[in-house]
C-alpha cells in the first residue's frame, strides 16, 4: 500500500515539473515571439533604416555616376525603401513592434549594399579608364592616318612625270 | 593608272581608314547633348490606359490603378510619392505657385529611378466609409492601399452634382543631397472620385 502510494506520488511530481518545464519554455518562446518594443526603441530602429537607405543611395548614386549598371542595386533599394514606408506608417500608428521589425528588415536587406556598390565602382572605374584609352588611341592613330596621307599626297605630286622622247 | 585616278585613290583609302580609326571618337561626338532634364510622372488605370479611372467609389470595393515615375535628371534620383486623400474644402496642391498640399502625407512610396530609368506600381485602392444620413455626409474610417491600412479622418458633404466628391492624389518629392532633404518636385496627380451612398 505504501509503496503504491509513493508510486503515486512520484508520478504525480514527475508531471507537475515536466508540466512547470514546459510552460517555461512555451513563456521564453512567447517572449522571443511577442517582444515588447518601445516607442523610442521604434523611433531609434526606423532612423536607423533611413539612414543606412540616404547612405546606400549615395553609394549607388556614386557607382551610376562612374558609369555602372545599378538596375539591380535600385531594385534592392526599392525594397528596402517599401519596409522602410510600411515602418513609418506602423511607427505613426502607434505598432513599435511592428515598425521596429519591419526597420530592421530594411537594414538587414543593405547588409551589404555599400560593399557592393563600391566594388560596382570601381569596376566601372576601370571601365571608363579603359574606354579612355581606346578613344585616345583612336585619335592617335586618326591624326597618323591624315599624317601618312598628307605625306603620300605630297610624294604623289612630286612624282617626275615620264618625259616622252619626241 | 593616271595621276588623277591616282589622286581619288588615295583620298578614297585615306577617307576610309580615316572613318574606321575614328569611329570610337565619332560616337562620342556626333551624340546630341541632353538639353532639358525632368521627371516624368503618371497614373494609369487598371488597363494601363486613361479612359478607365476608377470615379464611382463603392465601399471596399477594390480599385487598381498604376502609378509610374521615369527619371530624366541625368542622375540616379530617389523620389518620396506622398499619397494624400481631401474633400472638397482642403489644401490642394498649387501648380502655379509650385507648392504643395498642407495635408500631412497618408503614406510615402519610396522610388529609385536610374537615369533615363522608369518605375512603374500597381496600386490597389479600397475605401471604408458610411454615410451620416442625418448631416447628409460621407464619413471616412480608413483607406487601404496595396494592403497598408491608412487612418482616414475626413468626411465629405454633398455638393451642387448632388455627389459625394473627394481627391485621392499623389505628389512627387525628390530627395536634395545638398541640404539632406526631401523638397517637392512640382508633380502631383490627382484622382477624382465620387462616393456611392
Amino acid at each position: 500500500m505504501f509503496i503504491k502510494t509513493f508510486f503515486c506520488i512520484l508520478i504525480f511530481l514527475t508531471f507537475l515539473s515536466s508540466c512547470s518545464v514546459l510552460n517555461l519554455a512555451y513563456c521564453v518562446k512567447a517572449r522571443e515571439d511577442f517582444s515588447v518594443f518601445s516607442e523610442s526603441e521604434a523611433q531609434i530602429a526606423v532612423e536607423a533604416a533611413e539612414d543606412k537607405i540616404l547612405t546606400c543611395y549615395q553609394a549607388a548614386s556614386n557607382a551610376a555616376n562612374s558609369g555602372a549598371n545599378v538596375s539591380v542595386l535600385l531594385l534592392i533599394l526599392d525594397e528596402a525603401g517599401t519596409l522602410y514606408s510600411r515602418a513609418q506608417l506602423a511607427y505613426q500608428n502607434g505598432d513599435f513592434n511592428s515598425a521596429t521589425s519591419l526597420a530592421n528588415l530594411s537594414v538587414e536587406k543593405l547588409s551589404n549594399f555599400v560593399d557592393d556598390a563600391n566594388l560596382l565602382e570601381q569596376e566601372a572605374s576601370k571601365q571608363q579608364f579603359m574606354d579612355f584609352l581606346a578613344l585616345a588611341a583612336s585619335a592617335v592613330a586618326t591624326m597618323l592616318v591624315l599624317f601618312a596621307s598628307a605625306i603620300a599626297w605630297i610624294v604623289l605630286n612630286r612624282t617626275p612625270r615620264k618625259v616622252k622622247a619626241t | 593608272m593616271n595621276l588623277f585616278e591616282r589622286r581619288i585613290l588615295l583620298i578614297l583609302i585615306s577617307g576610309i581608314l580615316i572613318l574606321l580609326v575614328a569611329s570610337p571618337v565619332l560616337t562620342r561626338l556626333l551624340v546630341f547633348p541632353r538639353t532639358e532634364f525632368f521627371t516624368e510622372f503618371w497614373v494609369l488605370d487598371s488597363n494601363h490606359g486613361t479612359k478607365d479611372y476608377p470615379f464611382n467609389v463603392t465601399l471596399t470595393h477594390d480599385y487598381n490603378v498604376f502609378l509610374g515615375i521615369a527619371n530624366h535628371l541625368g542622375y540616379c534620383a530617389y523620389y518620396s510619392v506622398e499619397v494624400k486623400f481631401r474633400n472638397q474644402t482642403q489644401s490642394a496642391p498649387d501648380r502655379f505657385n509650385h507648392a504643395s498640399s498642407s495635408l500631412p502625407a497618408l503614406f510615402n512610396i519610396s522610388a529609385f529611378v536610374a537615369d533615363e530609368g522608369a518605375l512603374e506600381q500597381p496600386l490597389t485602392l479600397s475605401f471604408a466609409y458610411q454615410y451620416n444620413e442625418s448631416l447628409s455626409r460621407v464619413e471616412f474610417s480608413s483607406l487601404k492601399l496595396n494592403g497598408n491600412e491608412l487612418d482616414l479622418n475626413t468626411m465629405i458633404t454633398r455638393d451642387k452634382e448632388n455627389g459625394f466628391p473627394g481627391f485621392l492624389f499623389f505628389e512627387l518629392w525628390i530627395y536634395n543631397g545638398t541640404s539632406n532633404s526631401f523638397q517637392y518636385h512640382n508633380r502631383f496627380l490627382s484622382l477624382k472620385l465620387d462616393m456611392t451612398v
